[in-house]
């Protein structure tokens, strides 16, 4: 019984500890909400267009942890079948997402371009001119 | 010629001195929307009289600006580095190709451009994929190569798509295509979900000699960091006795430590152009110091032959 509390106990602090992601947009995001899948296309480059309004996806450098993190949940993919795969994609002609070096980068670049999405961790407070789409667990 | 081989220099090493992932492949020209890049594959074969062999020299370029998407390849291709003749080197287009978004979920694209059947011939150079030597159905059941036009349809859940090829015209380059065309109606559905695709393969083609070909075929992979195994099933039903009843693969390939892959792959087709019935098995081996980077050896053995093939490539994509 009691390894059973304990296990349980561990498993809660992990889930209130895990950090979250939020997938945010400029206001002006065709979308309130986004699945998982659409997520996945954008930030494959498979997805250009939603609504005729141009999306352009933002990451971070391939070691920042968020990105990791984003990787593992979202697109469900490692290091190196991801870069198998942007390998193919410059075969066929497209390219892996605009990359910013920090978050505050990032948030600008959001705030000034109506298609622009990218994503944070929780803890940041938003203003306004950002949309939040979607939320995620970090496991 | 010489410009060619130029550019090519200028590439090579630009990508190994990067190591941020959006350096790594292409080099953009400043101030456009272009981008250009190459890959290049060289082989050893001792069975063969030219044993040191140059497969590929190719070039690329590519530009996307808003719903356009512009990418284009110009190749040289088996070139023996011992015996080497200039006057018989020869520029093919092997890839020239516009497309344009419709809308969010269509996309179709005009110009020549790989036929989008099955899986190893939408990306069929050696540093893409799992060995140097492809599967016989890659040059025997359908064109690799279509001129015409293709359209893309994914569903609004992502995935799920459609591929319609549309060729009612001869080849843009008739000389580089493994099976001379005039005509090529397609049609691929292919479903994604995280660690499985599903591709299922129809159509029709008309040869120059006349010569009429149905084939359809079945194409499953299943991926995760450890495993990837493949499997494609075809087969063709020509006039003037040309069928292939069936063409068949299973590949099996363990990664190992990231930079590591081993390769099994058995083959197993009937051909009644050539009237051989064969078993080809294979293991190979490849390293990958860096992901563009290949090194392959590779073990292929034919139930028809007598002798078995060792083959070693490096190839390179940047």
């Amino acid at each position: 019984m009691m390894y059973k509390i304990s296990f349980m106990l561990i498993l809660l602090i992990y889930n209130l500890s895990a950090k979250e992601i939020l997938v945010i947009a400029n206001q002006d995001f065709p979308l309130e909400k986004i699945s998982k899948t659409k997520l996945k296309m954008i930030f494959l480059n498979k997805k250009h267009y939603i609504k005729e309004i141009q999306i352009l996806p933002i990451n971070y450098s391939p070691d920042n942890p968020i990105r990791c993190c984003f990787e593992k949940n979202i697109l469900k993919k490692s290091k190196r079948s991801l870069q198998r795969y942007w390998l193919d994609a410059h075969y066929h002609g497209r390219r892996p997402p605009k990359v910013v070096k920090s978050k505050k980068a990032l948030l600008k670049y959001l705030q000034n371009i109506p298609g622009s999405i990218g994503y944070i961790d929780s803890n940041i407070t938003l203003d306004h001119n950002y949309k939040i789409l979607f939320k995620e667990k970090c496991l | 010629m010489r410009i060619f081989t130029l550019i090519l220099f200028i590439l090579f090493p630009s990508s190994i001195l990067h190591s941020d992932e959006s350096l790594n492949y292409g080099w953009n020209i400043p101030q456009t929307p272009l981008y250009v890049g190459g890959y290049f594959s060289t082989s050893y074969d001792p069975r063969e009289i030219n044993d040191l062999v140059f497969d590929d020299i190719a070039l690329l370029f590519y530009a996307n600006k808003e719903k356009y998407h512009l990418l284009g390849e110009v190749e040289l291709s088996d070139i023996p580095l011992k015996h080497l003749d200039r006057k018989n080197l020869r520029l093919f287009i092997e890839r020239f190709q516009l497309a344009y978004d419709m809308n969010e979920n269509t996309t179709i694209t005009l110009g020549k451009f790989y036929s989008k059947i099955g899986f190893w011939n939408i990306s069929p150079i050696n540093t893409l994929t799992d060995t140097t030597t492809s599967p016989y159905l890659l040059e025997s059941t359908f064109p690799e190569l279509s001129s015409g036009l293709l359209y893309n349809y994914s569903f609004d859940y992502g995935d799920q798509m459609l591929s319609l090829t549309i060729q009612h015209n001869p080849d843009l380059d008739t000389s580089y295509n493994n099976i001379h065309i005039n005509r090529h109606y397609a049609l691929a559905y292919t479903y994604l979900s995280d660690s499985y695709t599903l591709r299922a393969n129809c159509g029709y083609f008309r040869q120059i000699n006349h010569q009429k070909s149905f084939y359809e075929g079945l194409s499953i992979q299943y991926e995760n960091d450890f495993w990837t195994i493949q499997s494609e099933l075809f087969s063709k039903q020509s006039t003037k006795h040309q069928n292939i009843p069936y063409n068949t693969y299973l590949q099996i390939t363990r990664h190992l430590y990231n930079k590591h892959d081993i390769v099994f792959r058995e083959e197993l087709y009937k051909d009644n152009a050539t009237n051989i019935q064969e078993d080809i098995s294979l293991i190979g081996y490849t390293y990958r110091p860096h992901p563009f980077i290949a090194f392959k050896s590779e073990y292929v053995k034919y139930s028809n032959l007598p002798k078995s093939r060792l083959i070693f490539s490096f190839s390179m994509v940047f």
